[in-house]
């Protein structure tokens, strides 16, 4: 099956920062969580699918087409929700949709007021006068409402009370139930995506760390906790990144049998979090 | 794209009432305008309901929303311009609606119905403040555009006197002359008809420099 989102060599130089060689393939029925710290280059990479901004070297097709030369019949079929809120805050609800949706070929009003009943937003409202977990439900609303195949969300969650943030996940669940559908959710906050994701990619400074199946992570990855005499110049090297302090170490690893065998029952080995493997892919061993 | 200029009108309601209570104080409290009353007001009433639809773009960071949608920057640019025009004719009927209650009322005021120089006068004015400004809002936004609007505005009242005040200097100048003498012989609609063809050369050129300098933009 060809990919819903695929990049490839995908660069973007800035004067402080720069993107650099992004690859990364999603297909349908699944989510995929970018996830990194901020300021690593998430938005920068989803402003880059959106044709936002102008990429300097490299490839992006969705759904097999060019996102520049088809843009269009593309963003037709892309539903976004972006980090903050980008509407008219003068316009209500009911006014803000008659904006949008003229925009789209498949626009389905049945589904719109669906969801307009369902996360309770009340048309007459203007976009000013909504909570922050409203503008994003309203957005949400917008984005289900024309039959995309791909969500793309940028930091959907950032700023949202857990409430809002369990719903939105509930969400993207039942979504992703259409085997046709995929979603690209990009946040910091990784414990939204240890429900949900199916695979995870990770981006700091520019750069993708790693880019698999999120059970491929949790299976194999581990916590390596023990004493700092276990350490030496070779077992440090096998590990993405360490902590240590007076009374031991604790170092994440990729593969947590080989660490297994390396230290026998002298360490305790734990199942890491995407937090956990975030902080010591980004702080190495400074201090994670 | 209907749904651009729609937008337009409805993010600025507010701004509309007052645009209109505007050309009412311009038929009431501008008599020593004369006939140009109708120019005054129709380039204020369209200039400031422009410059507030561009400030609401910026303000909301609108192009990042619109940009995601699934349409051509041409649309989004093209809307801007046919927006200066709707404004026009709904100040122009505003005018005219106006001057009708107001004649009709019987208020000790003096009347200047709307004359097609008057018309082609505020549509030329109309057309060149929007044709230059334009541009520069589609590259840098409206923030950035505060000054040259400024400039624009008044430049424009005082740059027409100055203009005026030339070209009666160089009255007896063979350019000038040779034009007079073309035109004193055609009907004022033919003379319209030009001035009118000249304005949507110019506004083609804007709109075409636009929409190259928003593609080459970053949002």
């Amino acid at each position: 099956m060809a990919p819903v989102l695929e990049i490839k060599g995908l660069s973007k130089r800035f004067k402080d920062f720069s993107l650099k060689d992004i690859n990364l393939s999603l297909c349908s029925g699944y989510i995929m969580g970018f996830i990194g710290p901020n300021g690593a280059g998430k938005s920068t990479t989803i402003k880059l699918i959106m044709n936002l901004i102008k990429k300097d070297e490299g490839e992006i097709k969705i759904f097999g087409m060019d996102n520049i030369k088809n843009e269009q019949e593309v963003k037709n079929r892309i539903g976004f929700v972006l980090d903050e809120n980008y509407f008219y805050e003068e316009l209500t609800v009911e006014e803000m949709r008659w904006v949008l949706a003229p925009a789209y070929k498949d626009w389905n009003e049945n589904t719109f007021q669906k969801y307009l009943k369902e996360f309770q937003l009340p048309p007459k409202k203007k976009i000013k006068e909504l909570s922050k977990g409203m503008k994003m439900k309203f957005s949400l609303a917008i984005a289900l409402s024309h039959n995309a195949d791909l969500l793309i969300m940028d930091e959907p969650t950032s700023g949202l009370d857990p409430l809002v943030r369990s719903e939105l996940l509930d969400i993207l669940s039942e979504v992703i139930q259409d085997e046709n559908k995929a979603v690209f959710f990009s946040t910091h906050i990784t414990s939204d995506l240890d429900k949900i994701a199916d695979f995870i990619t990770m981006i700091n400074q520019g750069e993708i760390i790693l880019s698999m199946p999120k059970d491929d992570i949790l299976n194999n990855y581990g916590i390596v906790k023990g004493g700092r005499e276990l350490l030496n110049s070779d077992s440090r090297n096998s590990f993405i990144g360490i902590k240590e302090n007076k009374f031991g170490f604790e170092g994440l690893t990729k593969d947590r049998k080989q660490a297994k065998k390396i230290f026998g029952d002298k360490v305790v080995i734990e199942k890491p979090t995407l937090e956990d493997v975030m902080l010591y892919y980004v702080r190495g061993n400074h201090n994670v | 794209m209907y749904n651009l200029v729609i937008k337009d009108i409805l993010v600025q309601k507010k701004q509309f009432v007052f645009a209109f209570a505007y050309i009412l104080l311009i038929i009431f409290a501008f008599q020593g305008l004369g006939e140009a009353k109708f120019a005054a007001g129709i380039v204020a009433f369209t200039y400031m309901l422009v410059m507030t639809s561009c400030a609401y773009e910026d303000k909301n960071k609108a192009d990042v929303m619109l940009n995601c949608l699934p349409l051509k920057k041409s649309t989004i640019v093209l809307a801007k311009y046919i927006s200066v025009f709707l404004y026009f004719v709904l100040g122009t009927a505003a005018y005219l609606i106006f001057q009708y209650i107001i004649g009709s009322m019987g208020f000790s005021i003096e009347i200047y119905p709307l004359t097609l120089e008057n018309f082609v006068g505020g549509l030329v004015a109309v057309s060149l403040l929007s044709g230059i400004y334009l541009p520069v809002f589609f590259k840098v936004g409206y923030m950035k555009t505060k000054i040259l609007n400024f400039i624009l505005f008044f430049g424009f009242f005082f740059g027409i006197s100055f203009l005026i005040g030339i070209l009666k200097d160089y009255q007896d100048g063979a350019l000038l002359k040779n034009i007079t003498e073309f035109l004193q012989y055609k009907s004022g609609a033919f003379i319209a008809a030009i001035i009118l063809a000249l304005v949507f050369v110019f506004l083609s050129i804007s709109y075409y420099i636009s929409l190259k300098l928003y593609k080459s933009r970053e949002f």
